[in-house]
């Protein structure tokens, strides 16, 4: 069997070789002659075989559409902290400057006074839409649906800056759609100001009854974790299809549910 | 630094792919993981610095693929994470039968790179002065995560 590890014929077939690996690399090509150029030479030939089977053009689109996307929400975040703390600058002062001219007399009563709330512009929403072909339909609550559907989903924030969406099926199983890994720490819950698409569609498996999203939201980064141990909480009751998740105050849930067929989908998959 | 996509796609794709998939298994899932880790680079290409990138690559392509391998354990559909059972086995053959019990303790808590460093040790036979140039650490660091590791293991394999 060969010495040479594949990681280290990639960089040689790149001409990359890292310095603490060139020693090594004498060392192999001394012991096993000839053996490195064949293997480069096999890797040049599969990446040629690869970007004629599958040409770069349409990927790279894919990629620099992502890429933007992923620019434009970075932007939006650093505006939005930005923001955040010309208002918290703002706030300070404020409060500041009141306390200094508030009368004694109103202090007593402050307790009382309520801060007024602040109202969310519009409100969190999620959308299923179902590929039909070459069509998309648009899934309303309770709408009937088969394994191996192909749903995508758009959801918006409603002015909230921070969500998780997941679901639980019949099978009491429970994914994460946003962010990606459940691993997640709360700051990649930030969520986009405009209407987006999660960046995968994915197709419904054959978990039996029903399949019910949740959009989580908050002012605040999100628990991954925690809303997950809510949404495996809730999958392993018995009201799963109709109950609400267990959450800490500060987030709020919407959900939308789709209800499973027992026959199997007629719909044409792409 | 500026960088041509379709360039850099073009020589680098393949190798991201490969990497992908011998991660991951599946080809159609380390398509996308390779997807990821272009739409990752490019996003912060003016934070490149101009030196070898397949190092890069390299590594967020194993990090990537180290996340979806854990955000899938919970997934029956996608099947047991080889990988780190793999992992699990050679940081101690003795742990071979508690590897697959062990797996999410031992991870749990650790720093992201922790894994990382495993992989490229355990997985791709990189020497700790390969590891270390690797990651951006010294090898005396490379030495204490892994020792690290073993430790954790032994500890989980006594617990009743």
């Amino acid at each position: 069997m060969t010495s040479l590890p594949d990681w280290l014929v990639e960089r040689a077939a790149l001409d990359e070789v890292p310095p603490a690996s060139r020693e090594r690399i004498e060392r192999i090509e001394r012991a096993e002659p000839g053996e490195l150029a064949r293997r480069v030479a096999a890797l040049r030939e599969d990446n040629a075989a690869e970007l004629a089977r599958y040409p770069a053009a349409p990927a790279v689109a894919q990629i620099e559409a992502r890429v933007a996307q992923a620019r434009q929400a970075r932007r939006r975040r650093r505006r939005r902290s930005w923001l955040g703390l010309a208002m918290s600058a703002a706030a300070v002062v404020v409060v500041v400057g009141l306390a200094a001219l508030r009368p004694a007399a109103d202090v007593a009563r402050g307790a009382q006074d309520a801060p007024e709330e602040t109202r969310v512009k519009g409100s969190p929403r999620l959308l299923a839409f179902r590929q039909v072909g070459e069509q998309v339909e648009r899934l309303a609550q309770d709408a009937v649906v088969h394994a191996g559907d192909v749903i995508q989903l758009r959801y918006k924030a409603g002015g909230q800056g921070y969500g998780v969406i997941a679901s639980i099926d019949g099978a009491g199983g429970v994914t994460l759609h946003y962010p990606l890994h459940d691993d997640a720490p709360p700051q990649a819950t930030v969520m986009p100001a405009e209407t987006a698409a999660l960046p995968h569609a994915w197709a419904l498996d054959d978990a039996p009854r029903f399949e019910r999203f949740f959009f989580v939201t908050a002012n605040d980064p999100v628990d991954v974790q925690r809303t997950l141990a809510a949404l495996h909480a809730l999958a392993r009751r018995g009201d799963s299809a109709t109950g609400s998740l267990e959450l800490p105050s500060g987030l709020q849930q919407w959900s939308l549910r789709l209800r499973k067929a027992d026959r199997p989908s007629t719909h044409e998959s792409p | 630094m500026p960088v041509d996509s379709h360039t850099y796609y073009c020589t680098y794709g393949p190798m991201v792919l490969r990497r992908c998939r011998k991660l991951l298994g599946d080809d159609q899932t380390a398509r996308d993981a390779m997807h990821d880790v272009f739409v990752q680079v490019l996003t912060h290409s003016e934070e490149l610095a101009d030196q070898a990138p397949s190092s890069l690559l390299f590594r967020i392509a194993t990090n990537v693929c180290l996340n979806r391998i854990r955000s899938r354990r919970r997934r029956p559909e996608d099947g047991d994470p080889e990988l780190l059972v793999q992992i699990a086995q050679e940081t101690d053959p003795a742990a071979r039968s508690a590897a697959r019990a062990a797996l999410d303790a031992l991870f749990r808590h650790e720093p992201e790179d922790t894994a990382l460093i495993a992989v490229l040790h355990l997985h791709d036979r990189m020497t700790l002065q390969e590891v270390a140039a690797e990651v951006g650490m010294s090898v005396s660091g490379v030495r204490k995560r892994l020792e690290k590791l073993r430790m954790k293991l032994h500890a989980l394999e006594v617990q009743p």
